[in-house]
């Protein structure tokens, strides 16, 4: 079924930082699905063809949303569309529904779990191994391809909500946790947010935002909506506390002692997706803000960062399927797909990128003085630099001559 | 960046001496017991507290609970003494009274005490009652070093002796470690015979001073299972931020924490049975769980109602059955049994008899004596008998002539003998065999119970070829595109196909060229369906590189 796309506009926008650490060039494509007021949850994202699930419907594209069908109707409610690649994309929902897909959305495998507990996530280490999690207390793992599912009774106080794999185990959880209790005649309350952990044998748990105490002090948190990520196999984990957002890639943070922890804060947003690019972390919100901060700068509460908003308004997930290429799905059957323009090189000043190359065009640092620049044959060349730190370049080979910190540096660019 | 504190505690000032005191205050009496008979069962005149400890000492049972111990006639179940401790409590401040006394392990006339006071420093005593003397054994100083208890002198403690020489003392309380307040529980060995106290074990949270403590000692392996609640434990990884059971071995002086199990819900402590050296029961919030504390997995679980409790279990270790009494919430009794090598659940049914109840022991003449309705001392023969066997099983076809065998058999089966008709036997539960090759065989599944009993049944099987994925592919570059050649090596039972390239793409091809035109690294797999619409599915670790 083919009806329209519209690639309505390119949203280009060149922010330049005022403390130089990052600068993000990217367009913003927006993919309209032909479909009245979609609440786009899930999308799965391979190339050019492109999942994308709302409700118990599963949409399909396979020339980047301009064209797109109904892949699939479930009659069971659908919780999650899922993908950990290409080959393993997985749908779950109610009854112990996990139905798989080798061909994109055209077949769809059944691959349930026989107890019939709904299904809230799915998660796989890979093609061959992955694990469900139901209600406040189930586990289902399938360690195998010729396996069949292992029920684990996992009782928690929550709905499990967040589900992920990273560092060779499945780590779990959702809401948070509240309770008190007498000791020697006093009164105690304790709030906590349970992370179980699952290496495909044992379980094992910690808490996030683990507050304890007199009343004042713990009843005074509010944390809830528990997400965990991968970031280069590493365990991160978001959280929202009186609709500030907390990111963190340490496993014990408590609310008390945030300047201890790894833990970054974002005010009056819901954190919905991160991604690693080198040394930065950029965080997705809801609301369409993209906040980038190096890995060193978490435990200082981001203090160096830079924040764009994106005018969308609202981001349910984000998909990564190659280089910095990102999909947004949204509502009103809105997807946004994002390109961020990488250097072509990078020269290390000091190790700061202090100066980028972008195909034609040269970023540097104001920290950065430039001597001169000079062609193949030693002639010099007159390049400004202009208001926002860029250079233009002809095609051609070039001797960049410049100064940082007292001390002289050459360096050749090639420009195609 | 976390802060880690570190708390070295040392404890110094060691004194010894001889200061005779506390059993002055227990006292004893001789009891009169009485029976009267009904058709199953005898009731006595006697009320028991629930929720003692259970000891054998020659021909005689001691059942302790609190400040009392009753002294029972393994003859006739009939109490013969009782002992009551008075507790002191003007020079000893907040003390766990209940746990403050215990037996000698092979002498009933030799009682210890234990005496302890928590101030900056830990001061003990030991004594000892033997044939109406009364003597300090042993008589220890602790003091702190680097380490402050809050709250103090609040702590609670208690007190095991493992033989005559022996005692563990366990004792929790809250210490300063920076940034809150931590609970913890410390173990202590003390050698009265070396004078020697040293610590065992130190572990975060609460132990004694929470609802659901307790501390119950195997005295004759050394192993200690612990119930308690975990209320902060911490909140790193390894530790189990959860209520938790905990397994201790105690080799040279050295109590090795074996494993634990921890749950974010309730831990019901006073169900912790200990069936073999890595087996026990636990109930967690509302599932018996056969929890294996050697390799930390938990084999079975049964379920109950969430408002059912146990009330009384019943451990026939010979045959290996853990028969449970579990209090509905409509108030019946429903007997539980189960069998805990093979998990078989041998019964399941309600029955409200009034001696159903914590049990104490079985006595010389087979009856069980037991604590039933309205706290009261019965005894009554078991009326159940597991003495079931019936030999069932399933099986599946798993590779190229290899089966899978499931056991189903009923009763408490102890042991399995295949036959698989080709030559081959196997004494497992659940064995795989591989036949040499394709075709029928009748395989013979005889079973034993644990009073003895055989049975036998066989089924015709058949061993064939499976469905399975399987292909090669060639690389060839056609312009600036990578061009893909595959070969299916599916076996000719597959009729339907789906290649994923990882490009978005797929065929349905049985042989698919395959062309990527864009940048990335792709990996290819097979999805291989027979008639029936049973699928395998194989990715091949073998990457297609296109570059720009």
């Amino acid at each position: 079924m083919c009806l329209y796309s519209m690639k309505n506009y390119i949203f280009a926008i060149i922010f330049i930082s005022s403390l130089n650490l990052f600068s993000m060039e990217y367009d913003l494509d927006v993919i309209t699905l032909p479909y009245d007021s979609l609440n786009i949850e899930d999308i799965v994202v391979s190339n050019f063809t492109i999942l994308a699930r709302s409700g118990n419907t599963i949409y399909k594209s396979t020339d980047d949303g301009t064209n797109w069908k109904i892949a699939f109707n479930s009659e069971l409610k659908v919780n999650q569309l899922y993908s950990k690649d290409p080959h393993t994309i997985l749908l779950v929902g109610e009854k112990g529904m996990v139905y798989r897909t080798m061909d994109y959305g055209e077949t769809w495998l059944d691959e349930s779990v026989e107890d019939k507990y709904d299904i809230n996530m799915i998660a796989a280490k890979d093609y061959t191994n992955y694990l469900a999690i139901a209600r406040n207390r189930w586990v289902y793992y399938k360690e195998s391809l010729q396996s069949d599912w292992k029920t684990y009774d996992y009782y928690t106080n929550v709905h499990l909500s967040t589900l992920v794999n990273a560092e060779d185990k499945y780590y779990f959880g959702g809401g948070s946790n509240f309770r008190d209790y007498y000791y020697r005649n006093e009164h105690y309350f304790e709030f906590t947010m349970d992370v179980a952990s699952f290496n495909g044998n044992t379980f094992k748990g910690f808490r996030i935002g683990y507050t304890w105490g007199d009343y004042d002090r713990v009843t005074k948190r509010n944390a809830d909506s528990l997400r965990l990520y991968n970031l280069n196999d590493t365990l991160f984990a978001s959280t929202v506390d009186y609709n500030d957002s907390y990111v963190t890639a340490g496993k014990g943070f408590e609310f008390n002692y945030e300047d201890y922890y790894d833990l970054f804060k974002i005010k009056n947003d819901v954190v919905i997706g991160l991604l690693n690019y080198s040394d930065s972390i950029y965080i997705f919100s809801r609301k369409g803000i993209v906040e980038i901060v190096t890995k060193s700068d978490l435990s200082r509460k981001g203090s160096n960062k830079e924040s764009y908003d994106l005018k969308i308004n609202f981001v349910n997930q984000i998909n990564n399927p190659y280089s910095k290429v990102i999909y947004l799905s949204s509502n009103n059957s809105r997807i946004y797909k994002m390109s961020i323009y990488e250097p072509v090189s990078t020269i290390q000043v000091e190790t700061n990128n202090l100066i980028k190359q972008y195909n034609n065009r040269l970023w540097v640092d104001n920290e950065v003085e430039i001597i001169g620049i000079y062609n193949y044959i030693g002639q010099k060349q007159n390049i400004n630099r202009s208001s926002n730190n860029y250079l233009e370049f002809k095609q051609g080979i070039y001797y960049l001559s410049y100064k940082y910190r007292n001390n002289i540096y050459n360096h050749k660019i090639m420009v195609n | 960046m976390k802060i880690i504190v570190t708390i070295v505690f040392l404890f110094s000032n060691v004194l010894f001496c001889q200061d005779p005191q506390v059993l002055d205050s227990l006292t004893i009496k001789n009891t009169n017991t009485e029976w009267e008979q009904f058709a199953d069962y005898s009731k006595s005149n006697i009320t028991v507290n629930l929720g003692g400890v259970i000891s054998d000492y020659d021909n005689k049972m001691l059942y302790k609970n609190g400040v009392t111990g009753l002294i029972i006639d393994k003859d006739n179940g009939n109490v013969i003494q009782t002992y009551i401790l008075k507790v002191d409590t003007e020079n000893s401040i907040d003390k766990r009274v209940e746990g403050n006394w215990d037996f000698s392990r092979t002498s009933l006339n030799k009682i210890f005490s234990f005496d302890i006071n928590v101030d900056y420093s830990i001061k003990f005593t030991i004594s000892s009652r033997l044939n109406n003397k009364i003597d300090t054994i042993f008589s220890h100083t602790m003091s702190y070093q680097y380490f402050k208890p809050i709250n103090s002198p609040k702590a609670n403690y208690d007190f095991y002796n493992i033989d005559d020489k022996k005692f563990i003392i366990i004792y929790d309380l809250l210490t300063d470690q920076g940034p809150v307040n931590s609970p913890e529980y410390l173990y202590y060995l003390v050698d009265t015979e070396k004078e020697i106290v040293s610590r065992i074990g130190r572990y975060s949270g609460y132990l004694l001073g929470s609802e659901y403590s307790n501390f119950i000692v195997r005295s004759n392996d050394f192993i200690f299972s612990t119930t308690h609640d975990n209320f902060n434990r911490g909140p790193y990884e390894d530790n189990d931020a959860s209520d938790s059971h905990e397994y201790f071995n105690l080799v040279s002086d050295t109590l090795n924490l074996l494993n634990y199990y921890g749950n974010a819900g309730n831990l019901h402590n006073w169900f912790n049975v200990i069936l073999n050296d890595s087996l026990s029961t636990i109930i967690v919030t509302d599932s018996i769980k056969v929890f294996n504390f050697r390799n930390k997995t938990v084999p079975k679980s049964y379920f109950l109602n969430a408002e059912d409790k146990v009330i009384a279990k019943y451990h026939f270790e010979d045959k290996n059955i853990i028969a449970l009494i579990i209090k509905q919430a409509d108030g019946d009794k429903r007997v539980f049994a189960f069998h805990y090598p093979s998990y078989k659940i041998l019964l399941d049914k309600i029955d409200n008899a009034p001696y159903l109840g914590e049990m104490l022991g079985e006595l010389n003449d087979g009856n069980l004596l037991t604590i039933g309705d309205a706290s009261t001392l019965y005894k009554h023969k078991w009326q159940y008998d597991f003495n079931a066997a019936l030999a069932e099983f399933e099986y599946k076809l798993i590779d190229d002539n290899k089966i899978e065998f499931g056991d189903l058999s009923e009763g408490p089966i102890k042991s399995w003998s295949w036959d698989f008709g080709d030559g081959a036997s196997s004494q497992e539960r659940n064995p795989n065999h591989q036949y040499a090759s394709s075709g029928k065989y009748t395989v013979i599944l005889t079973i034993t119970n644990e009073y003895g009993k055989v049975h036998q049944t066989s089924k015709e099987i058949e061993a064939k070829g499976v469905l399975k994925s399987n292909f090669e592919f060639t690389l060839s570059q056609d312009g600036g595109d990578k061009r893909v050649e595959c070969t299916n090596l599916s076996p000719d039972i597959a009729v339907r196909y789906i290649w994923n390239f990882g490009d978005g793409t797929y065929s349905n091809e049985k042989n698919p060229i395959h062309t990527y035109n864009f940048p990335g690294k792709y990996y290819i797999s097979l999805t291989a369906f027979d008639s029936d619409g049973k699928y395998k599915i194989y990715l091949k670790d073998e990457i297609v590189e296109v570059v720009e």
